[in-house]
């Protein structure tokens, strides 16, 4: 019975919507439209939220970064050697590490290699699993060891293994280990560029570089990129930031030459970029919803006033003011979900297969959910008026008329 | 004991509002129809005829006095209770038909079942049934538009009877066709009647008359003559 009862309700649904083609086209597709964008919006926003969660791990749990000036900035502004130690000897219940970046050539391969200066304490401070061997020890800083470890893609794509010797800007290098590092598939997103770790990168002695990394073989002050420092807790990281601050400060400007990358930061960065993600994208679903919203009324009272007649007939057959109500918001909802899961689709499509978006998207439960709950809430509220007048027409005046 | 009326006027009134006062369409209507009965109202335009069909057929409700039906006060019943009667017991018979053009001449009776609770395949055979009672068997799948007027009104016939009824009710249903489509939408009234379904039949053919066995004769509102056909 119930099964009749819709196949029933669907025929007079098409039937309905095959009045004005027109006008419910133009209704759909704005509809469509706007599902479209709100769909897009909805999983730039789960992609953004993945994307923090992520980068929060990509710094390491309970880690903040102490940023300098870029190379070739002020050399005042930038993090040297020293305040490595001085942070080291100051923080004793937190890990201290610190990363030069370079960019060197290697025979054979076009592409430019990030070659990574730093410690034995990286790979703990980021929180970064070995693959393969082990990463840079004491004794590689002690004696200036040319060992080296490469990323899991860079092995990948270079080929380089555990005990192979690799020419790194005409100097070898033995390879001593292999890592995984989880910023690399966020590096083009520029979100957080100083801290992600490139596909092309391999960590090298800090005590080698210095001697060997575009020097021309003069000593100068070791100036460093990035200053890494783990704590146990969220208490104890702030009270180890609240040191390094004190410690780094400068008598005349404090600590502001500096940048400080926390989980926090970062996620306040993104929250700012997923604001401007919801302002326009949802700025320009909003308008094609309410212009879908106001054709979709429109075509709804059209319809009342085409079939007056054939409300007269459903009354006389015995249909009570809240079928001939239900009749009209089963239109509506049927236009809106069949708009809604054109334009949703079309959305997925074009994430999967357009161009690539320069923001992370991702696609869950609430993307797809999101515009239906939509689509079904437009379709009531536009077919609530039109609805009501065509429950309150008299038969018995509906029949004469017509 | 009496059976009660099919259908009982007692002082029956109808008031309109418009924008120049209160018109009255019905006053003073007393009048009663038997089950099985075949009655012809007739009556020049504005005498209040449409609106005693409405009434009998529980569209409209009367402004004064009291409407039954097989003895019970609809003109208070709640709309749920009037519109059960109009499913299960009442068929009409419009002068434009109102057919739903672009469906089948099958879907068009089968609409009648819209809101009844019959199984498919119960509904399938009846709305077949009907259409051999008004001679369309062979039209079943016809687009309703394609039909001839006297095609028409007779498949609006068929919906209207698919469900067993116990007053059909029909406005000028002969008014828009010619006289041998005339004659056979009569005969079909006829029919019906004859099976034992009451028929009250509005039309301002006075030719008509003849086939009911009972003449009531309306103007300007009010009920000028109500007689029983030898």
């Amino acid at each position: 019975m119930t099964g009749s009862w819709v196949k029933a309700l669907g025929q007079d649904v098409l039937a309905g919507l095959r009045l004005r083609p027109g006008r419910t086209l133009l209704a759909g597709g704005a509809i469509a439209l706007g599902a479209c964008a709100l769909t897009v919006l909805l999983a730039a926003v789960a992609g953004l939220q993945a994307h923090t969660l992520a980068i929060t791990r990509v710094l390491g749990s309970h880690t903040f970064a102490v940023l300098g000036a870029a190379p070739g900035g002020v050399a005042e502004q930038r993090l040297q050697i020293g305040d490595v130690r001085l942070l080291a000897a100051n923080l004793p219940d937190a890990q201290v590490s610190a990363v030069r970046r370079d960019s060197v050539a290697v025979p054979g391969h076009e592409l430019t290699l990030d070659l990574l200066s730093t410690d034995e304490n990286l790979v703990a401070v980021r929180g970064w699993q070995l693959v393969d061997g082990r990463f840079l020890d004491a004794g590689d800083l002690a004696y200036a060891q040319r060992d080296l470890v490469a990323t899991r893609a860079l092995a990948r794509q270079w080929g380089w293994h555990v005990g192979q010797v690799v020419d790194v800007g005409a100097v070898p290098f033995k390879v001593v280990g292999i890592v995984d590092t989880p910023a690399a598939a966020l590096e083009a997103t520029a979100l957080a560029p100083d801290i992600v770790v490139r596909d092309l990168s391999a960590f090298v002695p800090e005590s080698v570089a210095p001697d060997w990394v575009g020097g021309n073989g003069t000593l100068q002050p070791w100036g460093v990129d990035a200053i890494y420092v783990r704590a146990g807790d969220d208490e104890a990281l702030n009270k180890a930031q609240q040191t390094a601050v004190q410690l780094l400060s400068r008598a005349d400007g404090g600590a502001n030459h500096l940048s400080w990358v926390t989980p926090a930061t970062l996620a306040a960065g993104l929250d700012q970029l997923r604001h401007l993600v919801a302002a326009v994208a949802g700025g320009v679903s909003l308008l094609s919803l309410i212009l879908g919203a106001i054709t979709l009324v429109s075509l709804m009272l059209a319809n009342v006033q085409d079939r007056v007649a054939e409300i007269g007939l459903r009354r006389s057959f015995g249909a009570e003011p809240r079928d001939v109500a239900l009749l009209f918001v089963a239109e509506a909802l049927g236009l809106t979900l069949a708009a809604v899961v054109t334009g949703a689709l079309a959305a997925l499509l074009l994430l999967e297969l357009g161009p690539r978006l320069p923001l992370p998207v991702s696609v869950d439960a609430w993307v797809l959910l999101g515009p239906l709950l939509m689509g079904a809430s437009l379709g009531v509220l536009a077919a609530w008026w039109p609805a009501r007048l065509a429950a309150r027409i008299e038969p018995a005046q509906a029949l004469r008329q017509a | 004991m009496n059976a009660a009326p099919l259908l009982e006027f007692r002082a029956v009134e109808k008031r309109y509002a418009t924008a120049a006062g209160e018109v009255a369409a019905l006053s003073g209507v007393d009048f009663s129809i038997q089950a099985g009965e075949f009655a012809t109202v007739t009556g020049p335009s504005g005498s209040g005829k449409s609106t005693l069909l409405n009434l009998a057929t529980l569209l409209d409700r009367p402004s004064a006095g009291v409407l039954r039906f097989e003895g019970q006060d609809v003109g208070t019943l709640p709309e749920s209770g009037r519109s059960r009667l109009r499913k299960h017991s009442i068929g009409m018979v419009f002068q434009s038909y109102h057919l739903l053009p672009e469906r089948s001449v099958l879907d068009n009776v089968l609409f009648r079942f819209r809101y009844m609770d019959t199984p498919a395949e119960e509904a399938r055979a009846a709305a077949r049934q009907a259409l051999e009672l008004t001679g369309l068997g062979g039209m079943a799948q016809r687009t309703a538009r394609l039909l001839s007027g006297g095609e028409m009104q007779r498949v609006a016939i068929a919906r209207a009877v698919a469900v067993p009824l116990r007053l059909l009710a029909a406005d000028e249903p002969t008014g828009n066709l010619d006289a041998e489509s005339a004659a056979q939408v009569m005969g079909c009234l006829k029919e019906l009647n004859r099976a034992g379904t009451a028929v009250l039949l509005v039309t301002h053919n006075e030719a008509l008359i003849a086939h009911g066995r009972r003449h009531l004769a309306f103007r300007h509102g009010r009920m000028v003559h109500d007689r029983v056909l030898g």
